[in-house]
């Protein structure tokens, strides 16, 4: 896969993402509202300075698979966050996050100069928690009851990667 | 409605208390654990303390100590979630002369009780610098516990040092509903 910026043509790929419950199920609070093809354009054609935004994209057939993103970099503290989109279910289980999440971690440090990648897990979505840690991410936090999820407050587990961890270190 | 305790009583700022929280706020020691807000110096053109400003998701309060309604500080919940029922717990108090005689303790109480009965919550969150014992102290009194220990997160006095987040839960005995 490649990561891409996002283009208008990807629209339709991403509201279908979001459409579907079973994607959005570990996304948190945002993912939940009804999105339309207006959000998605709202979404890339005004990316805010503390973010960078990645369409992820099949080598083999150039579909889109969802998005990838830092958010919240924090120049002065030297961390941001990571998340992720990618569906549809079909394409999971492809190693597509691996190398997303890969590949959006070592930007962080090579290109922003980062010292530390954050990222939100919930409680039940143990597929994407395996991912991370084969990412380099180790556990610092377990925030019980935080986020509801299908009527229940559930745990949000915080995950953090290093600029020094042997998976990122360069040179 | 104020929040009174029998040392200190929280009410709405109001925008003539901006100098106070200013210059509770100015103290470097007051600073050097108050965020990254608190470490630039604020200009004359620039008093928008938090007592003048208004945001739909947060409760502000000044921090008044009883008896001589001195200004010692200011307090807020802020990011107040409905959905997900929580909530951050921020105060500061100052200057330090004033540290240590039970204000910071019984404010927070006063505060995490109202994140319960009156907002509803479920958990308020409280974060902490490395370093600063004596917030830990008083939140750990205050029913508090680390849930995260972020290694190298913010940048104090030139070191990347952890950041700490606890949080209350609303059926801890403190604040159990009798």
């Amino acid at each position: 896969m490649r990561l891409r910026a996002p283009r208008p043509e990807d629209a339709p790929a991403i509201v279908a993402n979001i459409a579907n419950p079973e994607v959005v199920r570990y996304l948190g609070t945002w993912a939940w509202n009804p999105y339309a093809l207006e959000d998605f354009a709202g979404f890339v054609g005004a990316p805010s300075a503390d973010e960078v935004l990645w369409a992820i994209e099949a080598l083999d057939d150039h579909a889109c698979l969802g998005m990838t993103g830092l958010d919240r970099i924090d120049r002065r503290h030297r961390h941001c966050w990571w998340g992720i989109h990618l569906g549809p279910p079909a394409r999971w289980g492809r190693g597509y996050g691996t190398e997303a999440c890969r590949l959006a971690t070592g930007f962080a440090f090579e290109h922003l100069g980062m010292e530390k990648v954050c990222l939100s897990v919930y409680e039940g979505n143990e597929r994407a928690r395996r991912v991370y840690e084969r990412c380099g991410y180790r556990l610092e936090g377990m925030l019980r009851r935080d986020t509801m999820v299908e009527g229940r407050l559930v745990t949000r587990y915080l995950l953090s990667a290093f600029r020094d961890h042997p998976l990122y270190k360069t040179g | 409605m104020d929040l009174v305790g029998e040392l200190v009583r929280l009410r709405a700022p109001r925008p003539i208390d901006a100098e106070g929280l200013l210059a509770v706020r100015s103290h470097p020691e007051v600073a050097r654990f108050a965020g990254t807000a608190s470490l630039l110096p604020v200009t004359p053109d620039r008093p928008r303390e938090p007592a003048a400003q208004r945001e739909p998701d947060s409760v502000r309060w000044v921090v008044e100590r009883r008896g001589d309604r001195a200004l010692i500080g200011g307090s807020a919940l802020g990011t107040v979630d409905f959905r997900n029922r929580n909530a951050w717990l921020g105060i500061v108090l100052g200057p330090p002369s004033r540290w240590g005689r039970g204000y910071g303790t019984e404010a927070m109480t006063l505060m995490t009780r109202f994140a319960f009965r009156q907002l509803g919550l479920e958990k308020v969150y409280f974060g902490v610098l490395e370093g600063n014992d004596r917030a830990l102290r008083v939140a750990r009194r205050t029913g508090y516990e680390v849930e995260a220990a972020l290694e190298r997160h913010q940048l104090l006095d030139g070191r990347l040092v952890t950041e700490y987040w606890l949080a209350a839960y609303r059926d801890h005995p403190l604040y159990a509903a009798r």
